[in-house]
């Protein structure tokens, strides 16, 4: 359970992109996380919204979108789920291969209001 | 309304020291392990009875991750290495400036292994890179056959997999069959070591794997 620092960092990186592209608000954070990244999308959640408080991201809503796990086969080059296959080939029954995706953990975006967007839009 | 893209890995913090780290590592040709496992599980009794076996052809100092207290430190220093203890103070896992803070505590010009002994935990540990060459999780019988499929995210980033306690295989449930047909599905490039690190057999595979996982060849110079 270190999904609070975690959330932290992630703080951060959202604050930090804001300042250089001049947002005023955050309103949307965008968050990738791969199937074997280790991540608990709820406690990252409660996180964010904990950490959030009095920084530009207060009240921004966390979608959290899950990656599954995918292998190459490293014979036929063929992509299957990992979950239901393993490193099993389901094309040629090669057994080993690559995981290519499954372990992310990124910021995909962040929408929000720049001084300008506020000053056309009153709301 | 203004959409920016981001694409920056969250744990980017964490990834950069473990990066940097792991360069002056390979400068002085210092080959890191990173062992994982739950609570109990042998991680400090196997070192125990690997260590002195491995001291008789190289340097090796170890640093120790706890929630609290210095016992598992106080038991490696007996074997006469470097040892430096890490006391989280209830994280849950070691991130890469611990280590590095540990790591400057070492004399590492006269290392030829770190041996990191993570907090004991099968979840959290497998997410912080700690500029390690490779993951080792360590599986005791007494846990059982089915947490490679319970716990697949630190199976799958290990190299290697330490089944440890064997001598207890017949007073247990633990079904070998279900645990190699498990790993072969989860992870098959993941080597197994089967162990009984207090009984001290089965040491000799995983003490040539290590030697093999020298970096540079095992030429320190």
């Amino acid at each position: 359970m270190h999904e609070l620092s975690l959330a932290q960092n992630l703080l951060e990186i959202v604050t930090k992109s804001a300042e250089e592209n001049n947002l005023v608000k955050v309103t949307t954070v965008s968050v990738v996380g791969g199937e074997l990244g280790g991540i608990v999308s709820d406690a990252l959640q409660f996180g964010f919204e904990v950490s959030c408080a009095g920084t530009v991201a207060q009240g921004a809503s966390l979608l959290y979108r899950e990656l599954p796990a995918l292998i190459r086969c490293g014979s036929c080059n063929h992509e299957f789920l990992w979950k239901t296959y393993g490193y099993s080939c389901p094309q040629c029954s090669q057994l080993g291969g690559v995981m290519f995706q499954g372990n992310e953990f990124y910021v995909e975006y962040i929408e929000g209001d720049g001084e300008e967007d506020g000053k056309n839009d009153p709301d | 309304m203004t959409q920016i893209r981001v694409e920056t890995n969250i744990l980017q913090a964490n990834d950069e020291v473990a990066r940097q780290l792991k360069e002056k590592f390979r400068a002085k040709s210092i080959t890191v392990i990173n062992l994982i496992s739950s609570p109990g599980a042998g991680k400090t009794t196997l070192l125990e009875h690997s260590i002195p076996r491995l001291i008789k052809k190289y340097r090796v100092g170890v640093i120790e991750g706890d929630v609290l207290t210095t016992r598992d430190a106080d038991r490696i220093a007996k074997l006469n290495v470097p040892v430096v203890q890490i006391e989280t103070k209830g994280a849950c896992h070691l991130d890469a400036n611990m280590v590095l803070k540990a790591a400057n505590q070492m004399d590492l010009d006269n290392l030829d292994f770190i041996i990191i002994e993570n907090v004991g935990n099968l979840v959290c540990p497998a997410t912080f890179e700690l500029a390690e060459d490779a993951k080792v999780v360590v599986l005791s019988i007494a846990e059982g056959s089915d947490k490679p499929a319970k716990y697949p995210t630190i199976f799958t980033r290990a190299k290697a997999c330490i089944l440890n306690k064997m001598d207890l295989l017949p007073y247990s449930n633990f079904s070998l069959d279900e645990f190699y047909q498990d790993i072969k599905r989860i992870n098959p490039q993941m080597k197994v070591f089967e162990v009984a690190a207090l009984r001290e057999t089965g040491l000799d595979s995983w003490l040539e794997w290590l030697e093999g996982m020298m970096v540079n060849g095992g030429q320190k110079d």
